[in-house]
């Protein structure tokens, strides 16, 4: 538990943070960023709660459980995506605004749904990190 | 000319905030150096055009390390003996 100025600007900054986070992973094949780097944003704005407010009713196992349901989501859309479309991962060394309605935030097919597994992996796994950092057994 | 101009000022501060954060004796103020230094950098990254780059490096280097190394000296002692 930090001091009073700690937590109040934490908890005032915390919803546009996550907010950016969310944006970032939304709109990963239309801007730079994407699943990884809006994880890591989503990541953070949890590691400041964590750290100005510790970390009461965020249990270890149920992000792990998260971070591999992430992961076998994304292994499981790149395989939809090279059965049912043409490969998705040829797709990713071609440009990858392609396919029906080209830069609108609903195309590119699958790539938006890999980019949210992404960023819910990255986001579950490096929290799990913070947590292990703040319990320090 | 501004762009030149931008660019020398935050490789200075770039460098000024890295000597900070090795000269300091207060390890939180060596901490909040190191992440002065990480966003001017991820700055840096953005000038010369990887904003991808830039954004990894801001969220990783200014939030993630900052707050696992403020858990790690609210464990230990604040200040270098």
């Amino acid at each position: 538990m930090m001091s009073r100025i700690v937590r109040d600007v934490s908890r005032l900054t915390f919803p546009l943070f996550a907010m950016f986070g969310f944006y970032l992973v939304a709109h990963g094949h239309l801007t730079p960023g994407g699943g990884f780097q809006g994880g890591a944003i989503i990541a953070s704005s949890i590691a400041m709660i964590m750290v100005a407010y510790g970390i009461y009713g965020l249990k270890e196992k149920l992000l792990s459980i998260s971070e591999l349901a992430g992961l076998f989501s994304f292994l499981i859309l790149v395989y939809f995506g090279s059965h049912f479309a043409h490969s998705a991962v040829e797709e990713w060394f071609k440009l990858p605004v392609v396919g029906p309605n080209a830069g609108h935030l609903i195309s590119a097919g699958v790539i938006p749904l890999m980019s949210i597994a992404v960023g819910f992996e990255v986001a579950c796994g490096i929290s799990i990190i913070v947590i292990a950092m703040r319990k320090g057994d | 000319m501004i762009f030149l101009l931008v660019q020398i000022f935050a490789l200075i501060v770039i460098i000024i905030s890295a000597l900070a954060a090795i000269y300091s004796k207060d390890l939180l103020a060596a901490v909040v150096s190191l992440a002065v230094m990480s966003l001017v950098l991820s700055l840096e990254f953005y000038l010369l055009q990887a904003p991808d780059v830039a954004m990894a490096e801001a969220s990783v280097g200014a939030a993630l390390t900052t707050a696992i190394f403020v858990l790690a000296i609210s464990k230990t002692r604040r200040y270098e003996q």
